[in-house]
């Protein structure tokens, strides 16, 4: 399935260096209609606007964390389907787990090239599509 | 795409050198502390930050020493480790190091640093604190994390099955069922320790804007020519009231000029509070700074900071760092005894520096003080003239006020041998001169064995001010308000003369008169009028004299534009202004003028 990079996308990180690379990565991929977010709380306000296609978001932020901003997306009814990547670092591994109880749909490793991000994006909606496949069934 | 990635980088560098410019007084302050674990989260997060973007900018020696620092700050928050004054020396020296590197970032000079031995001498500082010991650890770490091909295949499971077929998934994996709960408790605790913290953390990132300095000072510049155009303005539609002011449009420009006048003053102010920052930023090095020196010369000092959250203009902000340093300094060096010998005089064992910021009227005072042995003026005296600084005559009738002035003097020095840090006679001279380009001036307290304050007083705002115009010779001149303690008119017979010097008692005090000619060197000699004259008090700091000159032509607020390729410290000239009725006009320095007057002193 090809993705749409048209979609709009969220990118979530306390520190506005990190949000301005991985936003450059973003466009070198192909996508065109990026936000920003400093933290999980700002992220959620901001999905409920509407309109989003996934979002990518840092572990470790104040006021709400990645995992905090999961579990509201998850639990919200407009929200729930939302494609979510988790950025972590390599010493995390044990949080990820945790993670995908939680539900994101795939995690990308810092420091990570354009190219990773691409496969991570493209396995999120393979994924995605092969679940509406089987709910359609 | 290349320029984003320059700014990408710019942006990288200055966030991490903001990064480190806060947590660095953090060091000092968990020295004192032992603990505290908001401060270790947030130096952890800090070094962490940085290591994540260091990577995607392939910056390696940023990641290697900032992810060193990141493990021993991971040991320390998790109270793992205790923070030995070894493993402090190490963190500090990261931060040197990352700042050095920063800075080769930021000039482009493709300068590489060997960052090795610093990452080794890190690593083992942590495995000394931790008491050693790999094995015990390794095991259980391996445990901890799963191997990413399981992960995969979580990952792929999940999206398979729905949510409920997912605890039933949890027990069939390698990780096990107690790992499971362990962690998902840990997690709870986790997001209810950063909910918690998270309103001490609240990002300010939405209150804040990243503007171009070049745009401020932009607006600063506008700002500046509508204060002048409203003088004009002023000055016009108050000779067109005197000539017209029966005509309704004139009333009209009347009520015009003055809304005008009124929108222009808020104006002034708005802009010059954009420049304002809080004085901390600068401050914020000290005490690591006061830690360095006065371990270096086997001391006890602590330094106790009030008034941070003061706010002054950008360009005390860059210029008062020095001064400051170069007194901290020699409080230090000459201030501040030796435990021995405060024992001795029967003082606490640790010295105490206060640096004390506040607003006073339109001024900043910086108050620096040391409960050190106090300046023996005598000493400083002989020594003056030992150097040849100033005469044995002049050291027996100077006032004690003008004998602390001594100590500014370029060439003067206390030390034999200059010691590593003060002594060579530079450091003082060079604060004087730095305050005095900030339009302020410096004033000595001392007192034998009870210690020693320096007073720094400078203006609020460096670009717009109330000036006196005065004239001399036909000659028009602005002086600055702020020295001015009053005006008078007097007559020849009131100047009487001591030594040489003209002077006149006011108030059955002497003050030393000057004719502004004289002072500024012009070419006219004498005043216009010689049976009468006006006269300009000047008090700055403890110096006061009498400036004498034709004509005073009243109070206007001038804008100060700056003069380029005009030596100020040589023509006593700050800048130029114009007025308002249309004429460029000097702004005199007067404290650069005071400088270089002898016997100005108080008696």
């Amino acid at each position: 399935m090809t993705i749409n990079y048209t979609q709009k996308v969220l990118v979530v990180d306390d520190f506005s260096t990190m949000r301005r690379i991985v936003k450059n990565l973003l466009r070198q991929i192909g996508f065109t209609d990026i936000e920003e977010a400093a933290d999980g709380a700002q992220a959620f306000s901001k999905l409920k606007t509407g309109g989003f296609g996934f979002v990518i978001s840092d572990w470790n932020m104040p006021n709400l964390d990645g995992i905090g901003l999961l579990k509201m997306v998850r639990d919200d009814d407009e929200l729930k389907e939302i494609p979510i990547l988790m950025v972590t670092v390599e010493s995390e591994k044990d949080k990820v787990i945790t993670a995908i109880q939680a539900g994101i749909n795939n995690y990308i490793v810092k420091p990570f090239t354009g190219e990773i991000l691409k496969e991570k994006i493209d396995i999120i909606f393979d994924n995605t599509s092969t679940l509406m496949k089987e709910l359609n069934k | 795409m290349n320029d984003e990635m320059e700014e990408i980088i710019s942006e990288f560098i200055t966030e991490s050198e903001e990064s480190l410019d806060k947590v660095e007084p953090m060091f000092v302050e968990l020295e004192k502390k032992g603990q505290d674990a908001d401060m270790l989260n947030e130096i952890f997060r800090s070094m962490h930050t940085i290591k994540g973007a260091a990577g995607f900018l392939n910056f390696q020696t940023i990641v290697d020493v900032s992810h060193s620092a990141e493990n021993i700050m991971k040991k320390l928050r998790e109270g793992e480790v205790t923070l030995s004054a070894n493993l402090m020396d190490v963190l500090l020296k990261a931060i040197d190091m990352l700042r050095l590197l920063l800075t080769h970032l930021k000039s482009k000079d493709g300068i590489e640093e060997d960052v090795s031995p610093l990452v080794k001498e890190m690593d083992s500082a942590l495995k000394s604190a931790s008491g050693v010991s790999d094995s015990p650890d390794m095991t259980d770490q391996k445990q901890k994390h799963a191997k990413p091909v399981e992960i995969e295949e979580l990952i792929k499971s999940y999206s398979e099955t729905d949510q409920d077929t997912v605890s039933a998934e949890n027990n069939t994996t390698d990780t096990g069922q107690e790992t499971q709960s362990m962690e998902l408790n840990e997690a709870k605790e986790n997001q209810q320790k950063n909910e918690a913290h998270g309103q001490k953390l609240k990002d300010i990132s939405s209150k804040n804007l990243r503007v171009d300095i070049e745009r401020i000072d932009n607006v600063m510049n506008l700002a500046g020519e509508v204060v002048l155009v409203r003088n004009r303005l002023l000055n016009i539609s108050s000779y067109l009231e005197q000539k017209y002011g029966s005509d309704d449009q004139v009333e009209s420009l009347m009520e015009s000029v003055s809304f005008l006048d009124r929108v222009t003053s808020d104006m002034q102010l708005a802009v010059m509070k954009i420049r304002m920052q809080p004085i901390k930023k600068v401050l914020s090095k000290f005490p690591r700074l006061v830690r360095d020196i006065s371990s270096s010369v086997n001391k006890d000092v602590e330094l106790e900071i009030i008034g941070q959250d003061t706010e002054v203009d950008k360009t005390v902000i860059e210029n008062i760092g020095d001064p400051l340093t170069h007194i901290l300094r020699n409080s230090i060096d000459h201030g501040i005894e030796s435990p021995e010998e405060r024992i001795k005089k029967k003082k606490s064992k640790k010295g105490k520096i206060t640096i004390n910021v506040c607003q006073r009227g339109n001024q900043i005072v910086i108050e620096i003080s040391d409960d050190g042995k106090g300046i023996d003026l005598a000493k400083v005296k002989s020594k003056a003239r030992d150097i040849g600084l100033i005469t044995t005559d002049e050291a027996a009738t100077m006032t004690s006020e003008a004998a602390t002035d001594i100590i500014f003097m370029p060439g003067f020095t206390m030390k034999d041998v200059s010691s590593e840090l003060s002594g060579r006679g530079v450091g003082m001279d060079v604060v004087k001169t730095n305050i005095s380009q900030l339009n302020g001036y410096v004033q000595v307290i001392t007192e034998k064995d009870v210690g020693t304050t320096f007073r720094l007083c400078i203006p609020l705002t460096l670009a717009i001010i109330q000036a006196l115009m005065v004239e001399v010779s036909g000659i028009k001149y602005a002086i600055p308000l702020s020295p001015i303690e009053e005006t008078m008119k007097v007559s020849k017979d009131d100047i009487e003369s001591v030594s040489g010097q003209n002077v006149i008692v006011i108030r059955d005090k002497v003050y030393p008169l000057f004719n502004l000619n004289r002072l500024l060197r012009t070419s006219s000699d004498g005043l216009d009028n010689p049976d009468h004259m006006y006269l300009i008090v000047i008090s700055l700091g403890d110096k006061r004299f009498c400036v004498a000159v034709d004509k005073l032509n009243g109070q206007e607020e001038v804008v100060i534009k700056n003069l380029k390729g005009v030596d100020t410290t040589s023509s006593h000239v700050l800048g130029a202004t114009i007025t308002g009725d249309g004429k460029v006009v000097f702004i005199l320095d007067v404290t650069g003028m005071s400088m270089n007057l002898v016997g100005a002193s108080s008696s």
